[in-house]
């Protein structure tokens, strides 16, 4: 059965590079005008969403990491 | 905008696909970087045009090849995450700008919905009839055609068309379709370049993005039959 998540098949790409674009463009809606808002948002709301997958699914594999270690130590 | 601004976005999404192919961090900074070139350079005036809308159409892919990188999804579910941003994008802008293919207004949700009960029950058809064994990959072949179309053809087909004429905008949109595959090989580049000019001369004959979607379908069919990259 294969799942829908798995964390090695993220590339090796840091993901501080996402939030250092996920912040610039953040930054640039802040201070585009109107029509800069208009047209960068969709960008930023998919950014967004994707930088919240990565974070709950590494949280979960943390999670599933320490499950696995804390009965041990 | 003027037609070498036009053609520098184009060699600038080469350059960042070629390189992208490469080594994915550099082809991401150049993406990135890319994206926000573009975008500030909008900043001029206070109404979106016709090219500026163009310009963020052609943004698109770029936008959803980053968001790839990043989901720890595996192969299948990458695909259909891709599309779907694609897809998500298409519509949201499509609604936005009131953009219309001929006489069709094909962002109409609707037409999503008739797409996935006619691919359940050709799914249902292969696994029955068949006993195919990766018949998930089918209702992915209607949904990428679907995104595709809209965006490709629906959208920076008709953008080029009504700025710089129909034979520009055939030919520019092909190149554009074949640039974003040309990470897989030169082959592939080929096979999608030469598949989107009979798509874009179907479309831009009879305006009707039905037609050209049924035939991305059966390209996409023949397509994973050669390169079953997903199975």
């Amino acid at each position: 059965m294969q799942y829908m998540i798995n964390l090695q098949a993220a590339t090796e790409i840091s993901p501080i590079f996402l939030t250092v674009t996920l912040i610039i463009y953040l930054i640039i809606v802040e201070l585009g005008n109107e029509k800069m808002k208009k047209a960068l948002m969709p960008f930023v709301i998919i950014l967004t969403i994707i930088f919240v997958i990565f974070a709950a699914a590494s949280v979960y594999q943390t999670y599933i990491g320490l499950k696995l270690i804390l009965p041990l130590i | 905008m003027k037609i070498k601004t036009f053609l520098f976005v184009i060699l600038g999404i080469l350059i960042a696909e070629l390189i992208f192919s490469l080594n994915q961090t550099l082809g991401f900074v150049i993406y990135a970087v890319l994206l926000g070139v573009v975008l500030i350079s909008m900043e001029k005036d206070i109404t979106l045009d016709k090219s500026e809308m163009l310009l963020i159409f052609l943004m698109i892919v770029p936008i959803a090849r980053i968001s790839e990188l990043f989901l720890p999804f595996t192969a299948l579910w990458k695909i259909f995450a891709f599309y779907a941003v694609i897809a998500f994008l298409a519509i949201y802008y499509g609604e936005k700008f009131w953009i219309k293919s001929g006489n069709v207004k094909f962002e109409d949700l609707s037409y999503l919905v008739i797409i996935a009960i006619a691919s359940i029950f050709v799914m249902a058809g292969a696994e029955y009839f068949f006993h195919m064994t990766n018949s998930i990959v089918i209702p992915l072949i209607f949904f990428i055609a679907y995104a595709e179309e809209i965006l490709f053809r629906g959208e920076i087909q008709n953008l080029i068309g009504e700025k710089y004429g129909g034979a520009y905008a055939v030919f520019f949109t092909s190149l554009l379709y074949g640039i974003f595959t040309i990470s897989y090989g030169f082959p592939i580049f080929l096979f999608a370049f030469l598949a989107s000019i009979i798509l874009c001369a179907i479309y831009q004959y009879t305006k009707n993005i039905y037609l050209t979607f049924m035939i991305n379908v059966v390209f996409h069919a023949l397509f994973f039959t050669l390169y079953p990259v997903v199975a």
